[in-house]
């Protein structure tokens, strides 16, 4: 049994992911607070389990944490490196707390994903679209200060 | 009008971000799960209320506080009194 098997004894994976479907339900209603309080339950008694992790860093994008929106979120990556909606939340944390080189890196693990072909979702490519603009804006501004 | 009207936010505030939070499981079963919920939440408000402060004990009791928050949150919208509990920990 491994570490994470053991902080999660208790609860199978059926009842994490419907405990997690309130947390995303309560989001939707613009109930951030419980959703924050369900989520971070989560982390604790199921570190591995990914969606947690982004919806934290939603929660607290959206409320203009950055610093814990990115905490968040390299969590989530550090677990799935290569989830396109890991890798696109992780590259708007990183622009907003102006970590502009490794949003660069990161943006350029989304391309090759996409040119891929293992992005289905047109709003994977759309953000990607947006954020690209939103690097080359932060790269040229701090190339002017230099 | 006011230049600082036209100012735009970052682009990424125009974007539905919502819809990279994945969706999975389902809260129309989380009824059934009632039994094993209010026992580990009656466990986890027992298990706060006997762990004592200290450095070895932080880490165990802030993960009791969130789990019990959590709990909390999802009997009530499961409409479960847990006054009992708490009345019985207090």
């Amino acid at each position: 049994m491994n570490r994470s098997e053991v902080i999660r004894k208790g609860y199978s994976d059926e009842e994490i992911r419907h405990i997690y479907a309130l947390g995303k339900l309560f989001l939707e209603n613009g109930q951030v607070h419980k959703s924050e309080r369900i989520m971070i339950g989560l982390t604790y008694i199921s570190p591995n389990f990914v969606p947690a992790w982004i919806s934290l860093c939603y929660i607290y994008y959206i409320s203009r944490q950055f610093t814990k929106a990115l905490e968040s979120i390299r969590q989530a990556h550090a677990l799935e490196p290569s989830n396109p909606n890991v890798l696109v939340l992780l590259v708007l944390s990183l622009l907003e707390e102006q970590y502009i080189r490794e949003a660069g890196t990161f943006l350029g693990e989304l391309r090759e994903l996409i040119e891929l072909g293992e992005v289905e979702s047109p709003l994977i490519e759309r953000l990607y679209s947006s954020q690209v603009m939103r690097f080359e804006l932060k790269e040229m501004r701090q190339d002017s200060l230099m | 009008m006011n230049e600082k009207n036209f100012k735009h936010p970052e682009v990424s505030t125009y974007l539905p971000l919502i819809g990279l939070v994945p969706s999975v499981g389902m809260v129309g079963v989380l009824e059934s799960y009632v039994p094993s919920l209010l026992a580990r939440y009656e466990s986890v408000v027992q298990m706060r209320s006997l762990m004592v402060d200290g450095n070895n004990a932080k880490l165990g009791k802030s993960r009791y506080i969130a789990e019990e928050a959590m709990l909390k949150i999802v009997l009530d919208w499961l409409m479960v009194n847990t006054s009992n509990i708490e009345d019985d920990h207090e």
